[in-house]
């Protein structure tokens, strides 16, 4: 491995960092706040570390496999890290242990928080905090890539490090063409949005906040009762509308806007997330309707908002779904491993994955029946490779290890089972809110500093999707 | 990029990074210092002059009583200094208070001292309240009380104002070791990655440089080194290449 290829990479990292530690420091001076200090030293010294290497060290396009997931890795590790440093430079509630808490939150997207009273934190600070989501969403590498105008060869194999494979299969498009989708999309989708709720009454700050949290399937809020603070059904409807797109693969998004709705409709993926959704929510009206709620309406819309935020991984809350009846919590934790599709901004296992395991399991009861039948797996029209559907369901195997494991840990240093489980589900699905003390109306401050350091790292596992972890543990042992 | 505007700007960034470290830094400590000048004097005083308004009010009680009880000089007296010392106590924590609360606590102790001062000054004029205590008990207790009560209110805001003030002081402190920490720790890490960047571009390039002439030197091999980029390296590896292709040929020559 080349280290002055890898810190070059950083480097722009560093600097794509650096940018929006600058807009927030220049909104912390427009509302007056005391981050502007922090926010201000943080970019400079994002921007000094950064441009240093780019001057040093030329541009190097062909970077081998090995470089570049090391590349993918340290980006984030990075990343997490300066997004800490207005944190912990601004002080308050941040101890160094919260910082980092906050900061992996933000840029893996998962939206869980230690602050007990987001509106007394000034303005440049929210605006950091939705940042880090929005930088997180699509992955730090792949907007620096689609930024940079050409990065040659390199383009490819940093791509490759940073989306998962799941997700790869399913773009049809060259690398270049596949990064300024993704962009398109993720861009046009947040301009959208952030209209939608400024018509809709909220104020641009905020507007532009809850986008950038929803696109990125974040869940940061700028209110401490979330989305609840608003209480606006057209605002829970866009916010809803918005997170189930976000949910949604990005090139499908784009084949819909190229080719109307028939490969949309047409894919199993698609279907199979949209039914469960639907089912979720009903079963969860229906659970509230005459326990929670008296009447039909609102037991749907905050059915409809919670699973549809825990679904697609979001983590707003409208309600606190922590004191619901128990079978509507478990409707939702299931939502809390599955969340959305591959190739959008959601954690979680996925729903391809859960559809390859479904079908994964039916081949394994034909094959009962019918030993010598031959049984393939087919997706839509598409037939399986046996490897994709062994790493799936692989997959799915380590991620509930990982889970088990996590909460034993977790519950070793006092916490109890129901926040422990669900806390480490809500991380390592990037969801946010778990249930116990860590609802969707409570945070993550109580917790030990122990505990909180191994939610981040679940957060970090769940973001970079185990594989990419493992492989990066091992990068010595590669062949 | 040659060598030397690279250095140049390596350092150039170097003391970018330390004059903003320091700028923040100087920011942080200036308002550390604002917040330290403001508060332990002004509180300080505040609540010294409280205490000893206290023992005025006390003293002052004291003396009502020793002229009830029949010594009228040396009551007298004691009321004399005991009124002196108050007022020079209340003069000070007028002067000394700001926030709007403690403002209103000094209004306050002023009309009730007034009120208090209106009952027993007959008293310094010839009027004697000889053996009446209940006039006392009726009269000048409860208005000392209140005066009391109202230097004990002024005491609550002040220390009220203290608690703040350390809060912020806390505060700017944190963020002043933070950012100092901060400044380190990137400066640090800035010229680890710049011995790497030197040793790297201008070291290793180097070594190889005098292993490949003493090679040719030595052992009479192949001057093969090439290296990347137009830098001043490059020229000095051009330049030994011509002059060990020029010796060779004088050698032949010769």
């Amino acid at each position: 491995m080349r280290p002055q290829a890898i810190v070059r990479y950083l480097g722009l990292v560093l600097l794509f960092n650096a940018f929006f530690l600058a807009v927030s420091s220049i909104i912390s001076i427009a509302n007056g706040g005391s981050a502007f200090y922090p926010l201000f030293f943080s970019a400079v010294v994002c921007a000094i570390l950064g441009l240093f290497p780019l001057l040093f060290v030329p541009s190097i396009i062909d970077i081998t496999n090995r470089e570049g997931l090391f590349i993918v890795v340290c980006s984030w590790l990075l990343s997490c890290f300066v997004g800490m440093l207005p944190y912990i430079l601004w002080g308050g509630e941040f101890t160094l242990t919260n910082a980092w808490f906050e900061s992996v939150s933000g840029f893996t997207t998962t939206g869980s928080s230690i602050i007990t009273n987001v509106e007394a934190l000034p303005h440049g600070l929210l605006f950091w905090r939705a940042a880090t989501h929005w930088m997180g969403g699509v992955g730090i590498i792949i907007f620096v890539l689609a930024v940079i105008p050409s990065m040659g060869p390199a383009s490819l194999v940093l791509y490759r490090s940073e989306v998962s494979p799941l997700a790869q299969e399913s773009f049809q498009y060259r690398t270049k063409k596949t990064l300024m989708i993704l962009l398109y999309v993720y861009i046009g989708l947040t301009v959208l949005e952030t209209a939608m709720l400024k018509m809709e009454g909220m104020d641009m700050f905020d507007a532009v906040t809850h986008s950038f949290a929803t696109i990125a399937t974040g869940g940061f809020s700028t209110k401490n009762n979330s989305i609840a603070y608003f209480s606006s059904v057209p605002i829970e409807m866009t916010i809803i509308f918005f997170m189930v797109l976000a949910g949604v693969h990005f090139g499908m998004l784009y084949q819909f806007l190229i080719e109307g709705p028939k490969p949309l409709l047409d894919s199993p993926v698609f279907r199979y997330y949209i039914s469960a959704l639907i089912v979720g929510i009903c079963l969860v009206a229906v659970k509230l309707h005459g326990t929670v709620y008296a009447g039909w309406g609102e037991s749907l819309r905050y059915a409809a908002f919670q699973v549809a935020s825990i679904g697609t991984s979001t983590g707003f809350a409208n309600a606190d779904s922590s004191v619901w009846p128990s079978f509507a919590q478990l409707v939702i934790f299931f939502f809390t491993l599955q969340c959305a599709c591959a190739g959008s901004t959601s954690g979680g296992i996925k729903v391809d994955r859960i559809i390859l395991f479904w079908k994964a399991v039916m081949r394994r009861l034909m094959k009962l029946r019918h030993p010598k039948a031959v049984a393939v797996v087919k997706v839509g029209n598409t037939v399986m490779d046996d490897e994709v559907v062994e790493t799936a369901v692989t997959f799915i195997l380590m991620y509930l290890a990982i889970l088990f494991f996590s909460s034993l840990a977790i519950t070793f240093f006092g916490v109890d089972n129901m926040t422990a489980f669900s806390g480490v589900a809500a991380t390592m699905g990037g969801v946010g809110p778990g249930f116990g003390t860590v609802g969707s109306l409570g945070n993550y401050n109580h917790l030990p500093a122990i505990v909180k350091w191994i939610l981040t790292a679940d957060m970090l596992v769940g973001r970079l999707e185990i594989f990419g972890l493992i492989l990066f543990f091992t990068i010595r042992r590669w062949n | 990029m040659s060598l030397r505007l690279k250095i140049f700007s390596g350092f150039l960034l170097m003391a970018a990074l330390i004059v903003v470290s320091g700028i923040v830094a100087v920011k942080q400590f200036s308002q550390l210092r604002i917040c330290a000048m403001g508060f332990p004097a002004g509180n300080g005083k505040v609540t010294a002059a409280a205490v000893e308004m206290l023992d005025a009010i006390d003293r002052e009680s004291m003396g009502i009583l020793v002229m009830v009880a029949g010594d009228i000089h040396y009551g007298h007296s004691m009321l004399g200094q005991a009124d002196r010392d108050f007022n020079s106590a209340f003069e000070t924590v007028r002067r000394a208070v700001a926030e709007p609360g403690a403002v209103k606590a000094v209004g306050d102790i002023n009309s009730f001292y007034d009120k208090f001062k209106t009952v027993w000054e007959p008293c310094l004029s010839g009027r004697t309240y000889d053996g009446n205590m209940a006039w006392y008990l009726d009269n000048v207790a409860p208005l000392a009380g209140q005066v009391k009560r109202s230097i004990k209110r002024l005491m609550d805001v002040n220390r009220a104002a203290m608690y703040e003030s350390f809060v912020s002081f806390k505060k700017f402190a944190e963020r002043a070791v933070r950012s100092m920490v901060v400044g380190v720790v990137a400066l640090l890490l800035f010229i680890l990655v710049f011995n790497f960047f030197i040793n790297f571009y201008v070291i290793e390039p180097i070594c190889k440089l005098r292993r490949s002439v003493e090679a040719c030197a030595r052992r009479g091999e192949e001057f093969t080194l090439s290296m990347e980029g137009r830098n001043e390296l490059a020229g000095l590896e051009g330049a030994l290449r011509e002059l060990i292709i020029n010796t060779k040929q004088n050698v032949d020559d010769s």
